[in-house]
């Protein structure tokens, strides 16, 4: 499938944005998000894509996470070791988890820190991909419910609309 | 599907094997090797053969670690590093259990990124090399540790058992003498020996199974039921204990490629809580972890039922359900002939440990590569069937 697919690099960084942007109201206003990431045990963590300028850190705080794109050193640091894998997470083809057994990801810092980090991205991707999508993506898929699912809907337009001012 | 292999540990096993271990690091072009293994194999008069085996090749005998302790901790691996350094030690080689090549692990990463601070080096491929000639010879039947690319490490700080994995930590030779495990109490032999099967079933039934690790997992299980009881009763029997050695390494090579699952992450976190060997936490929860992995893994089951009891006939679901049977029978007589623990009541769980158990076990990085997801019900319910 990746072979197919042209311009990935530019397509990540789109995702990868959407993915911030997600990534912050959810800190926000999920209270499950939230209560997952208060078991990581680093301050910050980044996620990055080698050989190519992708890269995003979060920096977890009481009340909302910052987040950047420059070199800092993370406690934790989740680097794909390709574009591809990198792209068919952030697409919801796999899930995080998978690609860390696809021996597909370089990490620096506790492992299980980082298996925190993929359930919240888990929990994140099950709110802005369709569940038939997700369903077919993780080990194990109930479904969301779909008052969360609109919620989250309405405020990530909110948050895109914010972006173009 | 997607999968990578590797295997390139060299093996030498068979009577007397340990006698190559000087000609080894002489081909290897090295000559201080520091020798880590642990103070009761040096009291059980383990290390003879070895110092037999450098005095006969007229190898000058290397400098001996032996302050390893049962679970290894960053403290011993730090200073295992210093001696390193301070005798200018240029290959390692481990005598002992799974904590010993563990430590062998730990230091060879430590020499090769030249980085005292462990912790820092805690991660997933993040090593940028190998570092020096590694030399694996196991003491017990049961880690594989002598062929596989991960180590685990008891950090007292965070009271808790820190991961590392990379290819580079993968021992260069690995020697496999019945002569080191021929003394092996029959409690050892039974708990490591089930450590050994639960490696070759759950890389066998996880998500990053594959045509070559299936194959070495099918092996492994065949091996460990024809011979585990025999090593128990029998403990003399070189032929048996060579057996089991091999079975262990074959086990171990299924699951460095493969990986575990949540029978191992229970056991990590149990172990780390209740300090109980890590072969005695995986017997107690292996029927158990088997057991919710069912209804995924019924196909898995069925084929290897083949390993063990070829002639029984039936459909998928109940020669998945008689593989189960047969294990549960086997881990009965197991704990029949050794007399090890049941249940987790006797080693100390209380329902306070419960949760830290749980909380532990979620984030521990075998789960990835189980094909249920191992959420807090899962844990519970597994703590509960393993009482
Ligand atoms: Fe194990």
């Amino acid at each position: 499938m990746c072979k197919l697919v042209k311009g990935k690099e530019t397509i990540v960084k789109m995702l990868l944005s959407i993915f911030r942007k997600s990534l912050i109201y959810l800190y926000k206003n999920d209270n499950e998000f939230k209560s997952i990431l208060s078991n990581v045990n680093c301050g910050c963590f980044s996620i990055s894509v080698l050989k190519s300028d992708l890269r995003i850190n979060v920096v977890l705080g009481k009340k909302s996470v910052y987040i950047d794109s420059d070199n800092r050193r993370c406690d934790l640091e989740i680097v794909f070791k390709n574009l591809c894998f990198a792209f068919k997470v952030f697409s919801g083809f796999i899930s995080l988890e998978e690609v860390f057994a696809y021996k597909g990801i370089i990490l620096k810092g506790s492992i299980s820190d980082a298996l925190t980090i993929t359930r919240a991205i888990k929990r994140l991707q099950a709110l802005i991909f369709p569940d038939l999508w997700i369903g077919r993506t993780f080990k194990e898929f109930t479904g969301t419910k779909l008052e969360e699912k609109l919620t989250f809907l309405k405020f990530y337009f909110y948050f895109l609309m914010n972006a173009r001012r | 599907m997607y999968f990578e292999f590797l295997t390139p540990t060299k093996v030498i096993a068979g009577d007397d094997a340990i006698f190559k271990l000087p000609f080894e690091l002489e081909q290897a072009k090295v000559n201080k090797p520091i020798i880590l293994t642990d103070k009761g194999i040096v009291g059980a008069g383990i290390l003879s053969p070895v110092e037999l085996a450098f005095k006969e090749y007229k190898f000058k005998m290397p400098t001996v670690f032996d302050d390893i302790p049962p679970e290894t901790s960053v403290e011993s691996v730090q200073t295992a590093f210093k001696i390193f350094k301070s005798e200018n030690c240029d290959s390692i080689v481990a005598i002992g259990g799974g904590s010993v090549i563990d430590t062998a692990k730990a230091l060879r990463m430590m020499v090769a990124e030249n980085n005292s601070d462990l912790m820092s080096l805690a991660g997933a491929d993040n090593l940028s090399g190998k570092g020096p000639v590694f030399i694996a010879a196991p003491t017990t039947s049961g880690t594989g540790s002598e062929v596989t690319s991960v180590a685990v490490i008891y950090d007292s700080k965070s009271s808790s058992k820190i991961a590392f994995a990379s290819d580079f930590l993968i021992p260069d030779i690995a020697i496999l003498d019945p002569v080191l495990t021929i003394s092996l109490p029959k409690k050892l032999t039974a708990a490591s020996g089930i450590d050994a099967l639960s490696h070759a079933i759950e890389a066998y039934i996880g998500i990053q199974s594959n045509h070559i690790s299936k194959a070495l997992s099918f092996k492994a299980v065949n091996m460990i039921f024809n011979n585990l009881i025999d090593a128990i009763a029998n403990g003399k029997d070189k032929k048996v204990r060579l057996n089991m050695l091999i079975a262990s390494t074959i086990a171990g090579m299924a699951f460095s490629n493969s990986m575990v699952g949540v029978v191992h992450s229970l056991a990590h976190a149990s172990g780390a809580v209740l300090h109980i060997p890590h072969g005695v936490a995986i017997s107690l929860f292996l029927e158990a972890g088997l057991r919710e992995n069912f209804a995924k893994c019924k196909k898995e089951y069925s084929e290897l039922l083949n390993t063990v009891k070829c002639d029984f006939l039936g459909d998928k679901e109940s020669r998945a359900n008689e593989f189960l049977k047969v294990v549960g029978d086997f881990l009965k007589e197991l704990r029949r002939l050794s007399g090890i623990p049941s249940g987790l009541k006797e080693v100390g769980y209380t329902k306070e440990t419960e949760k830290r158990i749980i909380e532990l076990a979620i984030s521990d990085g075998s789960s990835i590569f189980n094909k249920i997801e191992l959420t807090e019900e899962v844990a519970r319910r597994m703590i509960e069937a393993s009482l």
